[in-house]
């Protein structure tokens, strides 16, 4: 099939379903809407009855018949093809298809559960809920099928599916925590330890939590437990580890942590005069959510060791990446509580030159701010130095070539960048409330009050700019940005063993990956294991050889390079 | 020392030190200003913002005009404020007070905490005019006409 071809039947295919979909879950939601008969569409229920069925009829089987047909058609195509299975054009309808079915099936089933909780009451649409859950589960189910049998023959389908699987992973893992950070609150709140005023907690919410809950742990359970199982070396898997499963736990815990010890503070400072047993109720969502984040971390964190475990050329990566995420949280909440604590003093000053009467403070007006700023800082400050020192620590043990790694460069880079615009954005504010201040004839407190925001990004952001600009100097004069100027591709070609102990020499001395072979051995060949020294001759060897793209070869007859070119 | 662990320590230490400042200040000094006199525009608004901190309606009635009071019904905004209502920390400065024929200007400038976003800014702030006209040769606080979520 030709691409313009293959689009056009794809894309009638992917409109037509839409339709079919809709007209059958519209008849469904008929159906059971006048079987349960509870009266969601009693308003002029005879008119409205007839005018869904006819919509719900007509689009179901106009887009039937169209879909079948286009449908038949690509799959007569498709059968026994390994070209049209792996082309693009089906990756994407495909995952499409699983996407939108997924998320339709995602969105009733919450709504579901959430009226089953709370005991379906009169307003509660069921119909459209059990019509959307049987169109979705059917067409996800039907995709699922045909996807499951054909795999993922080209790598544009095995991409795709990736992107498909991960974002439910992300999406079902959210869901969970929050169903069952939820769950626990409405629980606590519930208790009767709240004093006089006890929050009333209704069916909904907790239906909603419970709604979250179950469909995330089935989505989560489904795509990573089951469909992305094994799929260690996968991209995606590692952007879904570190940045969304680990990060993202951690920037929730701290969250939590935070908030526990900010509110606890601002009640020891006095900040919360009058303050009920209700105060406290912030505990029923801090503690879970710090426990629910501890756990997934821990997991995760656990799972990404193992995977980096069973491939050794990633192995020191993977830890890099961990120690530089994890400093980048805790400077994320120093530099947070830096700010708010440089706010803090810059106001207290303003209030001590000030002439202007203060009529009242409420709700503990600074303790808040010293509570939040102490908090902030007890939390960022001893993270961001604990594995900030665990980074210094491996440059100390990998000299330059850890100095060149990707993710310190990205890490560095994005700091210096990060610093540079917010130092740019507060002396800009600075500089435009002191023009309007002067031009305004009201320069003085006033202008430093309306600056303040200028004065906590600018404060902040040059240290840390002229640290993080004083730690990449350093790295480029021990040159860590020296072009490597002799670049060769090299195609490697032994056991996955030996391969583990030259891929990263290879890569931090030529520039490239090297792409990888796997050797058969040969009938009662065997192959030894490199030594040091041995590592250090191939790497002379491909480094004197002659031609940018070179075959090197380790068997059990010893190693040898050959210079290649492409056809 | 190596120069990146050198400026880390001296970070460290302006850190601590601006830390340990900001504890004793908040712990030692007291912000709020004395009560203001009673017939003066800025000592009324001054003792309404703490009638409705104290959730004191009556009183926080007792300084708006007639004429307020007849358009707004009697004190409905007190509604906003359930008894376990936690209104963010909140500061109100009173501005240098206009007179302007037989009425004042009393200029509020309300900044609220808000702890939820410290990397952006964590006050909002709010800039009320409270106009003033006497009665009986009292202050009475005749506009703004509303005062619920006065504290958000």
């Amino acid at each position: 099939m030709s691409v313009i071809k293959r689009f056009f039947f794809y894309a009638v295919s992917l409109i037509s379903l839409g339709m079919l979909s809709g007209g059958a879950a519209l008849i469904i939601t008929l159906l059971v809407d006048i079987f349960t008969d509870r009266g969601a569409t009693s308003v002029g229920r005879g008119q409205f009855n007839a005018e869904t069925f006819s919509m719900g009829l007509a689009l179901a089987v106009i887009g039937g018949v169209l879909w079948a047909f286009f449908w038949r058609y690509i799959q007569k195509h498709t059968a026994n093809d390994i070209e049209e299975q792996g082309s693009a054009i089906r990756a994407w309808y495909l995952n499409l298809v699983l996407f939108f079915a997924l998320s339709t099936f995602i969105s009733a089933a919450v709504e579901f559960l959430a009226g089953l909780v709370n005991g379906f009451n009169e307003y509660d649409y069921i119909a459209d809920w059990v019509g959307r859950l049987i169109i979705a589960a059917a067409v996800w189910y039907y995709h699922h099928r045909v996807q499951a049998k054909e795999g993922q023959p080209s790598s544009a389908a095995k991409t795709l599916r990736r992107w498909y699987l991960y974002i439910f992973s992300v999406w079902g893992l959210a869901y969970l925590s929050i169903g069952l950070v939820q769950l626990i609150y409405r629980a606590v709140v519930w208790l009767p330890i709240w004093g006089d005023t006890t929050r009333v907690v209704s069916g909904i919410e907790l239906g909603f939590a419970a709604g979250f809950g179950i469909t995330g742990a089935f989505v989560w359970w489904l795509h990573w437990f089951r469909l992305a199982k094994g799929d260690i070396q996968s991209t995606l898997r590692q952007v879904y580890l570190y940045l969304f499963a680990i990060l993202g736990s951690v920037i929730a815990g701290l969250t939590a942590l935070v908030t526990t010890i900010y509110q606890l503070l601002r009640y020891a400072l006095g900040g919360a005069p009058g303050a009920t047993p209700v105060y406290f109720q912030f505990l029923g969502w801090t503690i879970p959510l710090l426990l629910v984040a501890a756990t997934i971390w821990l997991y995760h964190r656990q799972v990404a060791r193992d995977e980096a475990a069973l491939m050794p050329s990633v192995r020191s990566s993977a830890r890099r990446v961990y120690s530089y995420l994890m400093s980048l949280a805790g400077l994320g909440g120093l530099v947070a509580g830096i700010i708010v604590l440089i706010g803090l003093l810059l106001r207290l000053l303003i209030a001590a030159l000030s002439t202007s009467a203060v009529a009242g403070t409420g709700g503990g007006f600074w303790q808040s701010f010293l509570s939040l700023a102490i908090a902030l800082l007890a939390v960022g400050a001893p993270m961001w130095y604990y594995y900030w020192g665990r980074v210094n620590k491996m440059v100390a043990a990998g000299g330059i070539e850890e100095r060149r790694a990707l993710t310190r460069r990205f890490y560095l880079y994005f700091l210096l960048a990060a610093g540079v615009v917010a130092a740019a954005t507060g002396l800009s504010a600075i500089i435009y409330q002191l023009l309007s201040s002067i031009l305004q004839g009201n320069f003085g407190v006033t202008f430093l009050r309306e600056s303040i925001w200028g004065w906590q990004c600018l404060l902040v952001a040059l240290p840390f700019l002229f640290y993080h600009w004083s730690v990449l100097r350093a790295d480029q004069k021990l040159g860590a940005e020296v072009t490597v100027t002799q670049k060769k591709a090299v195609t490697l070609l032994t056991t996955p063993e030996n391969t583990a102990l030259l891929y990263e020499k290879i890569e931090a001395k030529f520039g490239h990956k090297p792409r990888l072979l796997r050797y058969q051995p040969a009938s009662g060949e065997t192959i030894p294991l490199l030594t040091d020294a041995e590592v250090e001759k191939i790497i002379a060897g491909i480094e004197t050889a002659a031609g940018g793209r070179l075959l090197l070869v380790v068997n059990g007859k010893g190693w040898q390079v050959f210079p290649y070119e492409e056809r | 020392m190596k120069s990146p662990n050198r400026w880390l320590l001296i970070f460290g230490v302006v850190i601590g030190a601006l830390a340990l400042t900001a504890v004793a200040l908040v712990l030692t000094l007291n912000q709020d200003s004395p009560l203001l006199p009673v017939d003066t525009p800025a000592g009324v608004v001054q003792r309404f913002i703490l009638a409705l901190k104290e959730n004191d309606y009556e009183t926080a009635e007792s300084y708006l005009s007639a004429a307020l009071i007849a358009r707004q019904g009697s004190t409905p905004w007190k509604d906003y404020y359930p008894s376990n209502y936690d209104p963010p920390a909140w500061q109100a400065t009173l501005g240098e007070t206009i007179y302007k024929n037989q009425t004042a200007i009393v200029p509020v400038t309300l900044d609220t905490f808000h702890s939820g976003s410290p990397l952006a800014n964590s006050v909002y702030s709010r800039s009320i005019a409270f106009t003033l006209v006497t009665e009986n040769g009292v202050w009475k606080i005749d506009q703004p006409d509303y005062f619920w979520g006065f504290f958000y």
